[in-house]
C-alpha cells in the first residue's frame, strides 16, 4: 500500500494483486464506462477473442481466469476505457504485470496498444520499489 | 521417491485434461522442474489439481507458494500473529523463508511465479533451503534461473504444457536440461 500512496497521484497503477474492483467484467464496465459500458464490454470481448483466444464471459467471475489471462483482460479493458471515454492515456505503473505474461503475449499486448493508437509509457518497480524502466509502448 | 505415471489426468476445477507423455520422477536427490506454457494453458491447474493431488494422496510433503500469494500471505501472517508474540512485519521473501524453516525436511517446493515477488538472489536462497528436496517452478522469465541452479540442483528438466485438438486438452512433455 506504500507504493499506492507514493505513486497513485501520477500513475494509473495496474497491480497483479488488485487488477479489478468488481467480480465480473460487466460490473467493471459499469464503473469505468458508465453509459458506454455495453460497447466497452463488447469491444473488450472482441479483441480478447480475436487476438488472444480468450473467450470472455461477461458474467463469469474474473478470478476464475488464469493469472496471465486476468492480466491480459485488464490491460485490454483499461486500454479501451481510455479510448472509449476519450481520456488522454495516463502513465501506467505496472506491478507484476509484465512478469505474468508469456513473451508472445507481451509482444501481442504492445502490438494491440500500437494498433489502437494508444500511446502509453509504462513503468516498473525494482525490488526496493523505485521506478526503474520507462519503455515506450 | 515419487513418480507420477504416464497417463491422463483431469482438473475438476477447470475441466482441462492433461496427457503426461513421460512419467515425472526425480532423476537425483535434488531435481528441479520448470513448468512452461502459454498464458491460460493450465500451468496453475496442473499444479493444484494434478501435482498436489498426487502429493496429498501419497503423503509426500510439499510447500506451495501460489500465484495469488497476496491472499496466501494474509493467511500466513495471521497464523504467525496468533502463534507468535513478536510484531511480524514480514516482506514476501522473509515471510516465506520464515515459514519454510518450520516445514518438514525433504518437502517439495512448488513456486508459482514467486520470482516476480523477490530478488533473484533471494529466490536462489529460498530454493537452496535445507528443508527442500525437489522444486517445481512456474515462471515466464526463467532463463537466468536455469543457469543459476546448476550448483545446487543435480538435475533439471522442463515440463512443457501445450494445447492440442481443443482448449481443454493438453500434453505435458518433459525435456531434460541437465
Amino acid at each position: 500500500m506504500e507504493i499506492y500512496s507514493k505513486y497513485s497521484e501520477k500513475y494509473f497503477i495496474l497491480d497483479f494483486d488488485h487488477l479489478f474492483v468488481s467480480t465480473t467484467i460487466c460490473d467493471e464496465a459499469i464503473i469505468f464506462g458508465g453509459k458506454q459500458s455495453s460497447s466497452l464490454v463488447n469491444e473488450t470481448k472482441k479483441i480478447l477473442l480475436s487476438e488472444y483466444s480468450i473467450n470472455l464471459n461477461e458474467n463469469q467471475n474474473l478470478s476464475e481466469y488464469s493469472g496471465g489471462q486476468r492480466v491480459i483482460i485488464s490491460l485490454i479493458f483499461y486500454m479501451l476505457v481510455f479510448k472509449v471515454k476519450m481520456i488522454k492515456p495516463p502513465q501506467l505503473l505496472l506491478i507484476n504485470i509484465i512478469e505474468s505474461l508469456s513473451e508472445e503475449n507481451h509482444k501481442a499486448i504492445l502490438n494491440t496498444y500500437e494498433d489502437n493508437k494508444i500511446d502509453i509509457s509504462y513503468h516498473l518497480l525494482d525490488s526496493n520499489n523505485y521506478l526503474i524502466k520507462t519503455p515506450h509502448v | 521417491m515419487f513418480e507420477i505415471s504416464v497417463g491422463n489426468y483431469s482438473s475438476n476445477k477447470t475441466g482441462i485434461d492433461y496427457s503426461i507423455a513421460q512419467s515425472i520422477k526425480p532423476l537425483s536427490n535434488h531435481h528441479i522442474w520448470f513448468i512452461e506454457g502459454e498464458n491460460g494453458v493450465g500451468k496453475t491447474s496442473f499444479i493444484e489439481d494434478v501435482l498436489i493431488e498426487y502429493f496429498k494422496e501419497n503423503t509426500f510433503p510439499y510447500f506451495l507458494i501460489g500465484q495469488d500469494f497476496y491472499i496466501q500471505s494474509i493467511a500466513l501472517k495471521s497464523s504467525l500473529a496468533v502463534i507468535s508474540s513478536s510484531d511480524c512485519q514480514y516482506n514476501d521473501i522473509n515471510l516465506v523463508m520464515h515459514v519454510a524453516r518450520g516445514i518438514k525436511a525433504g518437502s517439495i517446493a512448488i513456486l508459482d511465479e514467486f520470482d516476480k515477488r523477490c530478488t533473484k538472489e533471494n529466490l536462489i536462497k529460498l530454493l537452496q533451503h535445507e528443508n527442500f528436496s525437489h522444486a517445481f517452478i512456474v515462471s515466464h522469465n526463467n532463463a537466468w534461473l536455469k543457469a543459476s541452479v546448476t550448483e545446487y540442483f543435480k538435475s533439471a528438466s522442463v515440463l512443457m504444457i501445450e494445447k492440442y485438438s481443443s482448449i481443454k486438452n493438453c500434453t505435458i512433455n518433459e525435456t531434460r536440461i541437465f
